[in-house]
């Protein structure tokens, strides 16, 4: 799955759990950060594509997986949408590091500092 | 501070700072050949010696903090960082010498962004500043080479500083509210 396509999908199951764990509100607060960064990872992404729609896209291209309005699942309990959100960045963190390697200067820096970020947020979402 | 630093087990810290180092068939002396990681550009270089010069900084910076953060565990936090930061510093100075450049040398003393007194508050805000400093210095880094090497290097210490500088926020939500940047070492963040 391109890097885009996992981001959105990510984006998708974290405002699923956002409305699940809306009796949690120290859950609230967790993800509506990390639901803020990753909005803006796909934006970025979603803009970067569309500055090089001309050439051939190479992993952050655009993907028939998770599209937008597509509906995921997730579970209504707050530990679990946690650990399932938790385990998204694990995912994407070295999806992202691998992306770093094999594209272009701009987006490799831009591939590394969401991979930076991924791993910020592996640090809050860890259960305290 | 030039403009151009998690918890032991962070889950970025991922252990940036071991160059390996060309050798001759027969053991420890350097070659005079390429580098074992490949070419690195000029202007790698150049940003390296920028990253280089950050870690210092970093590394100076927590001595001073050390001097007056007196609190436990940010001691504790303070030594694990100052560890990494000359981890990455060392490693630094592996991949500059290994392409030909001489290493920039540490600074005797550096100006600091903001007044540091004799509270925690100062002493957790300026370890927030200078990881942030070095986030900056990494993702300029990997901008700068095609080297898939020293992208894996940078993309290592941009992210360990990013989670230093996270864990340090969470530390003392006062400073900043939100521990997070979508963007580590982006211009804007």
């Amino acid at each position: 799955m391109s890097l885009l396509a996992t981001t959105r999908l990510h984006v998708e199951r974290i405002n699923a759990g956002l409305v699940n764990i809306a009796a949690d509100p120290a859950g609230v607060v967790v993800l509506t950060l990390v639901q803020a960064d990753r909005a803006a990872h796909l934006a970025a992404l979603e803009a970067e594509v569309a500055r090089t729609t001309s050439t051939p896209a190479d992993s952050a291209a655009t993907s028939a997986a998770a599209q937008p309005g597509q509906t995921v699942s997730i579970s209504d309990d707050p530990a679990e949408i946690i650990a399932t959100v938790l385990g998204d960045c694990v995912t994407a963190q070295t999806q992202f590091r691998d992306g770093v390697q094999s594209t272009s200067r701009y987006r490799a820096a831009l591939f590394g500092s969401i991979s930076a970020c991924l791993a910020t947020h592996r640090l809050v979402l860890q259960p305290s | 501070m030039t403009t151009p630093t998690a918890d032991p087990a962070a889950p970025g810290t991922t252990a940036a700072g071991t160059a390996p180092v060309a050798t001759d068939p027969a053991g420890s002396a350097p070659a005079d050949s390429a580098p074992a990681f490949g070419t690195v550009e000029p202007e790698a270089i150049a940003a390296l010696q920028q990253a280089l010069a950050a870690e210092h900084a970093a590394i100076w910076a927590y001595g001073f903090i050390g001097a007056f953060d007196k609190d436990q565990l940010d001691i504790s936090r303070v030594s694990t960082y100052t560890q990494q930061h000359i981890i990455s510093r060392d490693g630094t100075i592996d991949i500059v010498t290994g392409a030909g450049a001489v290493p920039v040398r540490t600074e005797v003393a550096y100006s600091l962004p903001i007044d540091v007194t004799d509270d925690l508050t100062t002493s957790r805000a300026l370890s927030i500043i200078i990881e942030g400093d070095c986030t900056n210095v990494w993702r300029f880094v990997i901008g700068c080479t095609d080297n898939a090497f020293l992208r894996d290097f940078a993309v290592s210490a941009l992210s360990d500083s990013a989670v230093r500088q996270t864990a340090w926020k969470l530390v003392d939500p006062a400073i900043t509210p939100n521990p997070v940047v979508a963007f580590p070492g982006a211009p804007a963040s």
